[in-house]
Formats: structure tokens, C-alpha cells, sequence
């Protein structure tokens, strides 16, 4: 929460706190009501319905969404590609429709699937064309070029012309190239889009490492993929139908849906002397349950039960174990269970748009 | 659910004919959605109109208006070269605009259908442009520049057939060695046949050509398709050398040069697109 | 510092102060990066000496014959290869210059321009620089060989001024690409067609075969307009003996058009490049492909 300074009575001359930034031009990113609606026949879509969004410097921001939610557009507006319709939106402090120059040097972007470039380059010539772009001089880009090309683990391909890459590579590539100025802002659309397992998992880790590295950078992360989202971002926006549904940490986002504490507890028998109903009264329990894929362990020769337990809050489990313990069952295995983003934005687009958060912030 | 063991039917007439038939659905739906009616029609007559009002100059410049057939003559083949610019250029256009702007030959290769009905259909659209332009062109040639046309459908309708066949061959073999190209082809078709311009004919006769150069003019089939075609719109076709050919010779020519350039062209096809296969072509974006 | 830090700005408004002669320096390193891809594909690629030297030689020589086949005065044969030399700078302007914001968005470099702190500008002069050594040696090729093929004669009384009349020539041309330019980046697929159309009118209007004063009246409006058809008027008149009496104006007039039409067109490139960002922005068709 920023501190300023009250301020005096109006005087007829500018003073000290009047030439303050303003709280919208310290964030990293700022939106306030921004619309985007394409002409398109027969009727017009509207891609971003007014959306409120305050991303600090130094976060790692997550927009979760399916295809269509209006992700990519708010990318667009945001990295200077698109004006909103209605609306205002800062990078940087800066306005999107009237600093475009002044964002652009302090941003960049890297979207999923891209085939940009031109292919009779070699890997180490497109980098170095594109460190021109951007001014740095020529021994420092090609320095840098190699720096990055061994960051993100190309050095072999490094001669290789660029339309040779496989698919994994070529992001690869585009992510070195997205870090070539430094940005204080990326914007990551979709970026392990099309990629596989090892080549996505390596690409998490270098924005991870990058923005440990790089104290104060942002990163703006568009992504359908809960997964990424959960593991990279420090808080996630989950948009659909172009306006934000509800914006959190994952565990904030979590909790909506459910606010207790479930844990799955395999046990070798069921507890004597009341069995369920009695775990069901200990102090924190909300109800204990058998697990649905337990039915088995009534037969003869099941080797375990399983039970599904709702508790107020963590702490509940420890009388959960001692009773069990207490009445004669051994406990087999112990596991919490979340509900997933998933199930988040399940729960979110489920509801009507009258049960939308407001202005979340 | 078992597997079905019954050999896959073969790639038949049948299917070629409807791989044709989509192709050119979708040629003309690429071709007509660029613009409105009005900007379309300028395209359409402003770009064949000037190509045949600079060799009227050139001619009025030079000659005061004193020799009409030469006018004639001039006329005649800038407005049939239309039609070699439209193959080529529609034939080329569609191979690298599907490879590199809609990335879509390689799944069109994939499918049993053969490329070529493909390309063929997809490169139509392009070509009845063409035909409208030389139309046009010719309309205008009449009304205004004292072109007189004297229809011999005997002979025109045997050459428009034959010389669109090989020009569409040319179109097909240019198709396939811009496929080999790794830098951007685009403007290559136009200026294969801005080369052809000058041993096919068009706008001067044959005989003015160096002596080495006339062998490979008359090897090539469409110099004999605008004599013939010539022939078929004026009575009369270039003087010099081909004036002392008989219109039967003319066409015997021009069907002979059709027949031997058809199958060398679907053979280097056939090649290029192997060739193409085998060093990872059909989906390589150039650029530079 | 790390490999991923570079730069040692406190924040993202220091980072995004940049005075004036870095803007410049980053603009000239833009126009020298985007000019790279251009000129090594020429080394790896070199089919381009066929389809860009040779077969266009052959397009221009097909005109010399039409003048032998009118039994025309040597000197057209000479307006027919100067012609030809100097479309070759117009079909760059056209193709690799305006036409070349079409490509780019297809290939999606567009985005990562627009993106990017260098004025746009740079970029389309770097195509243009790439793109100039094909096109130098095209046009030097058309004037070598066809100079030797034809027996073409010239009577250049001023060397320096007939090489000043073609540079400045150069700039209100490239001038006119960087017009053209901002318009494909708003009319797309349209702008494309537009290009095709810049060709055959062009030269019918711009003299390329014949002198322009055949044209008649119409060729007053066109040395107003058309940098090629002025520059290449001036360049007969100082190239051919006796080619004064086919040009439209004295040659001192058409270089002051020249230079007038330079900064014209710079100035409304520059422009138009601001305003039709600014539209294509509004309307979403920065991004859009298979316009």
C-alpha cells in the first residue's frame, strides 16, 4: 500500500506533492474499464467488456481463461498492438494510447506459437537483428545474443538456420529474443503453447529464474494451462466473456470454492466404537465420510478403508489421528486435497454475470 | 471397433474432378474477397489497358500512325499475353501463397487427393481474370484504336484451346521450380514471363530476334499460339517468316509444341514436388 | 550482472528516458538490422541473379526489339534501357518496400516491429537498403549489358549532375514506398492489389519505354506527381544527345521537383505512418491475417 503525503490547500503555483506520480503511473500495469469491441458482421463482438486490472512491479500476474475469454486482446492493448475502444490502460506508467514510444522501450513480448522471424538466418543473426531493433550496440548485442543462446540452452543450434528449429526450440528462441532489451514488463501469451512436457517445463523455469534475477521486472502470463498458471503466478486473474470473473492468489482462488480443509485418510479398519459418527463429533470435524472408491474394502480381504474428511481448519487434525489411533485403526496413508483452478473456474462460469466480482482488486 | 482390412479405393477420376471443383471454389473466394466491385473492375482493366497503351505509344511515337497492322499486331498480343500473365502468375501465386501464407499445402498434400487437380483449380480463378482482361483489351482495340478484328473460329477456337493447354503446362512446371525456391518467389512468375515476352513473339515478329535466339523462340508453344491465334482474330498473322506457313502448318506446330511441353511439365512437377518432399519444402516459410 | 539483467536502470521510467541521439542511434541500428536478413540472403540464395538480373533484362529487351521492329532512332533503344534500369528501382519501392508490411504481418514480425522502440520508418528503410544491392546491380545490369548488346550511345556532358539527378530521384521514390507502405498496413490484402496495379500504369505514365511527352498534356500532371517519370525525364535529357527536345521541362526545373517532392513525401510518409498506425490500431488490423 503506497503512503502519500496529505495534501495542502490548493495553491496558485505547483508544489512539491503535485508533481508525485500519480498511484496508476507506479504500477507496472494499470487498466481501468477497458472495452474492446471489433466491428464484425452480422453483429459486433465485444472482446473485453470492461476490465480493472492493477498489476504491481515485481509480479508474476496470471490471466487464466479459456480461448476466447479476451486475453490475447487485453495483451494487445496493453504491449500497444490495439487501442481499447473505452477506456484507459498503463504500462509502466505509462498511457497506452498516447506514450506508445516510451513503452516500447521498456517492454517485450513472447506469444505461444510464433513463426516470426525470417528463415534464412541463422539462429544467433535473427537474435543479433532484433538486439538492433531495440539499440544496443553491436559488440553488446552480439554478447548478449550469446549470453541468452546459452541461457536458455540453444548453444548448439546456435549456427543452425532458424527455419531447421523444431517447435520447442523456435520458442526457445523467441523466449531470448523476448529478453534481448531487458524489458521491464514481459508479456508472455500463451508461451508454452504447442510445446511438450520438457520443453514447456524448461521454459517455466526461465521466466521463474529471469524474474529472480531481475529485481522489480513484471511478467504478464496469458494461459488456458491451470498448471502454469498455479505454478508461476503470484496471482491470477480468471477471465471469461472479456471481463475478470475473480482475481487472487491460487490459494485465495482456491478457497472460494471450498473453505474447509478435506483430507483423504486411508485407515486399515474403521475405528471402533462408533467408527464414522464418532470422528464426526470430535471438535473441528464437519463430517466424515466414507470415500466413494472405498466400496470395495467392505469385502472380504480389502486391504483398506478410505475416508473423506472435512475439517474447519488444519489444526482439526490431529484429534482426527489420535481418535483413530485410539480406537484401534491404523492409519495407512494421509492426503490433503485441494480443489484444483479448475474447479475454480468452474464454479466461476457456472454463475450468471451478476455474480461476477467487482472490480476485483 | 475392428479395423476395416479392405484395400483403400485409388485416387479416381471422381475424386480428381472434385478436388478440382472445391479448388476452384476456393481460388475465387481468395481472388474476389479482396476488394469491392468498383476497385476490382479498375484492377481488371487498368492493368492490361496500360500494358497495351505503352506499346500504342511506343508505336504512335514512332511510326505517326502509318502502319496499322502493326498496331494490330501489337494489340492483339499484349492483350493474348494476359493470359500467360494470369497462369503464371495465378498457378505460381497459389502454390506459395498456400505454403507460406495459409500454410496449407502440406495437409493438402497429405489427403489422397493429388496436388495437381489442386493447384490447377486454385490457380482458375486467376486465369478467368485474365480472360476478361484480354477480352477487355481487345473491345478497347476495336473501338478505339482501329483494330479490326476478322473472327476465324476454324482457327481460333483449336488454338485458344491448345495454347491455354500450354500455357497452363508452363504455368504448372514454374508452379513446381518456385516450390524449389528458398528465397521469395512473389514476383518471379511475372518476370518469367516478362522473358517469354521476348522469344514468344508478342509484340514484335520473330525475325527481328538474333538468329540464335529465333530456334528457341520457335520451340516455344506459345510463339505458335498467338500466330495462331493471330490468324484466328486478325486473317492474318506476323509478317516475316511465319507469314509463309499455312494455317494448317501453324496449328500442326503449336500442337506438336503443346504435346511435348504437357508431359515435360506434370513430369518436372512430379519431380519438383518429390523433391520438395525429400528436403522438407512444402511447409518452409522464406523470407528475408 | 547476470546474463538476464542488462540494463542498469532503476526503474521502468529511467529505463524509458531516452534522450534524443540514443533514439537516433537505435533508428540507424534498426535500419541496419533490418537491411542484414536482405543482404546474406543474397550470398545464400543466389537464384536471384537469374530472376532478378537476367530474366528482367530479357522483359526490357523485348522493347528494344519493338523499337527495331519500328525501325525507331537509336536513342529510343537508349530511353528503353535507362527505362528499364530505373524500374527496377521502382518494382523495390513497390514490392520490397511498400508491399512488405503484407508479408510481415503474415509472418507475424509485424507484432514484434510495432512493438519494438524504433520508428518504422527505420525498418522500411532498411528494406529498402537490403533490398538496393539486388536492385543496383539489376539496374547496372540492364545498363552494362544493354549498352553493349544495343549499341547504346549516351552524351553525358555532366557526369556529377546526371549521379545527382538519380540519387535525388532516390528519395522522394523511397519517399513514395514509405506512403505506400502505411496504407497496406490499413488496407491489407487491397494494398497488395494496389501494388500489381503500380506496375504497367506506372510505366505507361512514368515514360519508361517512350518519352514522356508523348503523353501529351497529361504529361505535365505527371512530372508533378510522379518522382520516376520526373527523374527519368531529367536523366534522358543529360544521358542522350538531343534528348532535350523530348523532355517535358528544362532539367534545372525538374530537379527543383525533385527536391520538393523529397520532402513532400517524406514528410507525408512520415505522417501517414502515424495516422494509419493509429487507425489500423483502432480497427484491429495490425494483427490481422489472411486479410
Amino acid at each position: 500500500m503506497r503512503w502519500y503525503p496529505p495534501r495542502p490547500a490548493p495553491c496558485p503555483s505547483p508544489t512539491f506533492y503535485e508533481t508525485l506520480p500519480m498511484p496508476s503511473e507506479t504500477l507496472a500495469i494499470h487498466a481501468r474499464a477497458v472495452r474492446r469491441v471489433y466491428k464484425a458482421k452480422p453483429e459486433p463482438v465485444t472482446a473485453l467488456a470492461g476490465v480493472d486490472l492493477d498489476v504491481e512491479p515485481g509480479e508474476y500476474f496470471g490471466l487464466l481463461g479459456p480461448n476466447g475469454a479476451g486475453k490475447t486482446t487485453l495483451i494487445k492493448i496493453l504491449t500497444t498492438l490495439l487501442l481499447p475502444t473505452s477506456g484507459t490502460a498503463r504500462v509502466a506508467g505509462f498511457d497506452v494510447v498516447n506514450e506508445t514510444a516510451k513503452i516500447r522501450r521498456v517492454i517485450n513480448m513472447v506469444a505461444g506459437g510464433e513463426q516470426s522471424g525470417y528463415g534464412l538466418l541463422t539462429v544467433r543473426e535473427q537474435l543479433w537483428m532484433f538486439s538492433q531493433f531495440y539499440g544496443l550496440p553491436n559488440r553488446e548485442g552480439w554478447r548478449r545474443v550469446d549470453e541468452l543462446i546459452e541461457i536458455v540452452g540453444l548453444q548448439e543450434r546456435r549456427q543452425q538456420k532458424v527455419r531447421a528449429l523444431s517447435t520447442g526450440e523456435r520458442q526457445k528462441l523467441n523466449f531470448a529474443r523476448g529478453l534481448l532489451n531487458d524489458p521491464w514488463v514481459l508479456f508472455l501469451d500463451e508461451p508454452t503453447l504447442g510445446l511438450d512436457v520438457s520443453a514447456a517445463r524448461d521454459l517455466r523455469e526461465h521466466t521463474l529464474r529471469w524474474k529472480e534475477t531481475a529485481p522489480g521486472r513484471t511478467v504478464l502470463l496469458t494461459t488456458h494451462y491451470m498448471v502454469e498458471a498455479d505454478q508461476l503466478c503470484d496471482r491470477i486473474a480468471i477471465v471469461d466473456h472479456g471481463r475478470i470473473l475473480a482475481l487472487g492468489t491460487p490459494a485465495e482462488l482456491r478457497r472460494r470454492v471450498q473453505s474447509e480443509s478435506i483430507f483423504r485418510i486411508e485407515l486399515d479398519q474403521l475405528p471402533r466404537n462408533g467408527g464414522l459418527a464418532m470422528l464426526s463429533q470430535l471438535p473441528g470435524v464437519l463430517s466424515a465420510v466414507r470415500s466413494d472408491d472405498s466400496a470395495d474394502g467392505d469385502r472380504a480381504g480389502a486391504s483398506s478403508i478410505a475416508l473423506k474428511v472435512a475439517l474447519a481448519s488444519d489444526s482439526a487434525l490431529t484429534s482426527v489421528v489420535t481418535a483413530v489411533a485410539e480406537h484401534g485403526a491404523n492409519l495407512i496413508g494421509l492426503q490433503k486435497s485441494e480443489p484444483s483452478l479448475e474447479d475454480v473456474f468452474v464454479e466461476l462460469v457456472g454463475r450468471g454475470f451478476g455474480d461476477e466480482t467487482e472490480g476485483a482488486k | 471397433m475392428a479395423v476395416d482390412a479392405r484395400p483403400v479405393q485409388g485416387f479416381t477420376l471422381a475424386d480428381a474432378w472434385r478436388s478440382f471443383r472445391t479448388a476452384i471454389g476456393l481460388g475465387w473466394a481468395i481472388e474476389s474477397n479482396w476488394s469491392d466491385p468498383f476497385l476490382f473492375g479498375v484492377y481488371t482493366l487498368a492493368k492490361p489497358l496500360s500494358a497495351a497503351l505503352i506499346l500504342v505509344l511506343m508505336y504512335q511515337v514512332i511510326t505517326g500512325g502509318s502502319s496499322p497492322e502493326f498496331l494490330q499486331f501489337l494489340v492483339v498480343g499484349s492483350a493474348l499475353w494476359n493470359i500467360v500473365f494470369g497462369v503464371m502468375g495465378g498457378l505460381v501465386m497459389s502454390i506459395l501463397e498456400d505454403r507460406e501464407r495459409y500454410r496449407m499445402i502440406r495437409y493438402v498434400v497429405m489427403t489422397p487427393t493429388s496436388l495437381f487437380p489442386f493447384l490447377l483449380g486454385r490457380g482458375l480463378a486467376r486465369v478467368l481474370v485474365s480472360l476478361v482482361a484480354t477480352v477487355i483489351t481487345l473491345i478497347v482495340g476495336v473501338l478505339l484504336l482501329g483494330v479490326r478484328l476478322q473472327p476465324n473460329l476454324v482457327m481460333l477456337v483449336p488454338a485458344t484451346l491448345l495454347g491455354l493447354l500450354a500455357v497452363i503446362a508452363l504455368g504448372i512446371l514454374m508452379a513446381g521450380l518456385c516450390l524449389q525456391l528458398r528465397q521469395e518467389a512473389w514476383h518471379y512468375p511475372e518476370a518469367i514471363a516478362g522473358a517469354m515476352y521476348l522469344v514468344s513473339g508478342a509484340i514484335f515478329p520473330v525475325d527481328i530476334l538474333p538468329s540464335f535466339i529465333q530456334p528457341i523462340a520457335y520451340a516455344f508453344p506459345t510463339t505458335w499460339w498467338l500466330e495462331a491465334s493471330r490468324r484466328g482474330l486478325l486473317g492474318h498473322g506476323a509478317p516475316g517468316a511465319m507469314a509463309q506457313l499455312s494455317d494448317g502448318t501453324v496449328l500442326l506446330y503449336l500442337l506438336i509444341a503443346t504435346a511435348v511441353i504437357i508431359p515435360i511439365a506434370l513430369a518436372a512437377f512430379a519431380l519438383f514436388i518429390r523433391r520438395a518432399r525429400q528436403l522438407g519444402l512444402l511447409d518452409m516459410v522464406t523470407g528475408s | 550482472m547476470s546474463g538476464y539483467v542488462y540494463n542498469s536502470a532503476r526503474s521502468a521510467r529511467e529505463a524509458a528516458d531516452w534522450s534524443r541521439r540514443r533514439l537516433i542511434i537505435t533508428n540507424l541500428r534498426a535500419v541496419f538490422g533490418r537491411a542484414y536478413p536482405r543482404i546474406i540472403g543474397l550470398t545464400r540464395e543466389p537464384s536471384w541473379v537469374f530472376f532478378e538480373i537476367f530474366l528482367p533484362f530479357l522483359a526490357v529487351s523485348a522493347f528494344v526489339f519493338v523499337y527495331r521492329a519500328l525501325k525507331a532512332p537509336e536513342e529510343y533503344i537508349g530511353f528503353v534501357v535507362l527505362g528499364g534500369a530505373m524500374t527496377a528501382f521502382w518494382l523495390n519501392v513497390v514490392w520490397m518496400m511498400a508491399a512488405q508490411f503484407f508479408w510481415e504481418k503474415d509472418q507475424g514480425n509485424l507484432d514484434l516491429y510495432f512493438t519494438a522502440p524504433m520508428h518504422l520508418m527505420s525498418i522500411l528503410v532498411g528494406m529498402a537498403v537490403g533490398g538496393l544491392v539486388m536492385t543496383s546491380s539489376r539496374a547496372l545490369a540492364v545498363i552494362g549489358i544493354g549498352t553493349l548488346l544495343f549499341g547504346v550511345s549516351y552524351h553525358v556532358q555532366e557526369p556529377l549532375l546526371l549521379i545527382g539527378v538519380f540519387l535525388l530521384t532516390m528519395i522522394p521514390l523511397y519517399g513514395l514506398g514509405m506512403l505506400f507502405a502505411s496504407c497496406f498496413l490499413l488496407w491489407g490484402r487491397e494494398a497488395y492489389h494496389i501494388a500489381e496495379l503500380l506496375q504497367e500504369p506506372v510505366y505507361f505514365l512514368g515514360g519508361v519505354n517512350v518519352p514522356l511527352r508523348a503523353l501529351g498534356p497529361v504529361s505535365a500532371l505527371v512530372v508533378a506527381t510522379l518522382p520516376l517519370a520526373v527523374g527519368l525525364d531529367a536523366m534522358r535529357q543529360l544521358a542522350f544527345p538531343g534528348a532535350q527536345s523530348t523532355g517535358v521541362l528544362p532539367v534545372g526545373l525538374e530537379v527543383l521537383i525533385l527536391v520538393a517532392m523529397g520532402i513532400v513525401f517524406l514528410v507525408a510518409a512520415r505522417a501517414a505512418l502515424a495516422y494509419l498506425e493509429h487507425l489500423a490500431r483502432r480497427e484491429g488490423r495490425l494483427t490481422l491475417r489472411w486479410q
